[in-house]
């Protein structure tokens, strides 16, 4: 499979031969993407894991309704915040034990010393509420616009600005101004 | 005071490692897995599930058919024709092509 290859023409490959190669590596372009969003707005690596991978073969069985109206990668990151909701919905009961425990162990614990690493921004997000959370990661991770992102959230414009708005403070005050990339 | 784009310039940057970090070729064999049998849970749930009801319900079939009394119509036709296992493999047949025709459209996963 020749990776100079678009993302448009390797879903257009997979949609008229179902080439799994071809769909192999839009995996590979966008894997890293998704299990990092999907594992942000979860706050575990291994459920996030699990979801990206669900997201995936979704795609792969949807592919033929990706219209080429946007992105490829803002198609599959909206597939993969739905994959997250229904999880979420699964899992309402535990994720309301386990968001307050991490609340409280957020709470307890002193702000990050080392501003800017991943694990400080993991524990960053969690003091974000979901749709803070959710907002900020379609809109930084992601890379969707606002008017993206309300799309995908099922929300108003002006109510995503002010979550994108209130998380980024939120993120601000917790790691600080200089967060060393 | 420092620019707020900086920070936001800064924010996408940590997002972006964390994103570069996840990456890795074993996730992607697992999905490409997948995807090339993505109904095989449906298939062992349900072909466990029908395997279970058909072994129980043939034997329950064959007991009835062979305790009935002699019936009149169509039914006592058949049974002049069929003893009640032959009876019982034809409504067992019936039900495999019933479940035939609605597993594609049921879904477990």
């Amino acid at each position: 499979m020749s990776v100079s290859a678009s993302d448009q023409e390797l879903v257009a490959l997979v949609i008229a031969t179902k080439d799994r190669n071809a769909f192999g590596e839009l995996v590979r372009r966008h894997q890293g993407l998704v299990r990092s969003m999907l594992t942000r707005m979860c706050g575990n690596a291994a459920l996030g894991d699990d979801l990206a991978q669900d997201a995936f073969i979704r795609a792969f069985t949807k592919i033929g309704s990706f219209t080429g109206k946007g992105t490829f990668k803002s198609w599959l990151c909206s597939i993969a915040y739905r994959e997250f909701l229904m999880a979420r919905r699964k899992r309402e009961a535990a994720d309301k034990a386990l968001d307050r425990l991490m609340r409280e162990q957020t709470e307890d614990s002193a702000p990050p010393r080392d501003a800017g690493s991943i694990v400080d921004l993991d524990r960053a997000l969690k003091t974000l509420n979901e749709e803070e959370r959710s907002a900020v990661v379609l809109c930084y991770a992601c890379g969707f616009s606002h008017a993206e992102a309300a799309e995908t959230l099922n929300a108003p414009l002006g109510t995503v600005k002010s979550w994108v708005n209130r998380g980024r403070d939120k993120l601000k005050e917790r790691l600080g101004q200089d967060v060393p990339a | 005071m420092s620019d707020p784009f900086d920070f936001d310039d800064q924010l996408r940057a940590t997002f972006q490692k964390a994103a570069d970090e996840t990456r890795d070729d074993g996730f992607s064999e697992r999905v490409i897995r997948h995807a090339a049998r993505p109904d095989r849970r449906r298939f062992l749930i349900l072909g466990g599930v029908g395997s279970t009801g058909a072994a129980f319900s043939g034997t329950q079939l064959e007991g009835l058919f062979s305790s009935m009394p002699h019936a009149t119509g169509w039914l006592g036709e058949l049974q002049t024709y069929a003893g009640p296992e032959t009876m019982a493999a034809g409504v067992m047949a019936l039900a495999i092509a019933a479940v035939a025709f609605l597993a594609p459209k049921v879904s477990v996963s």
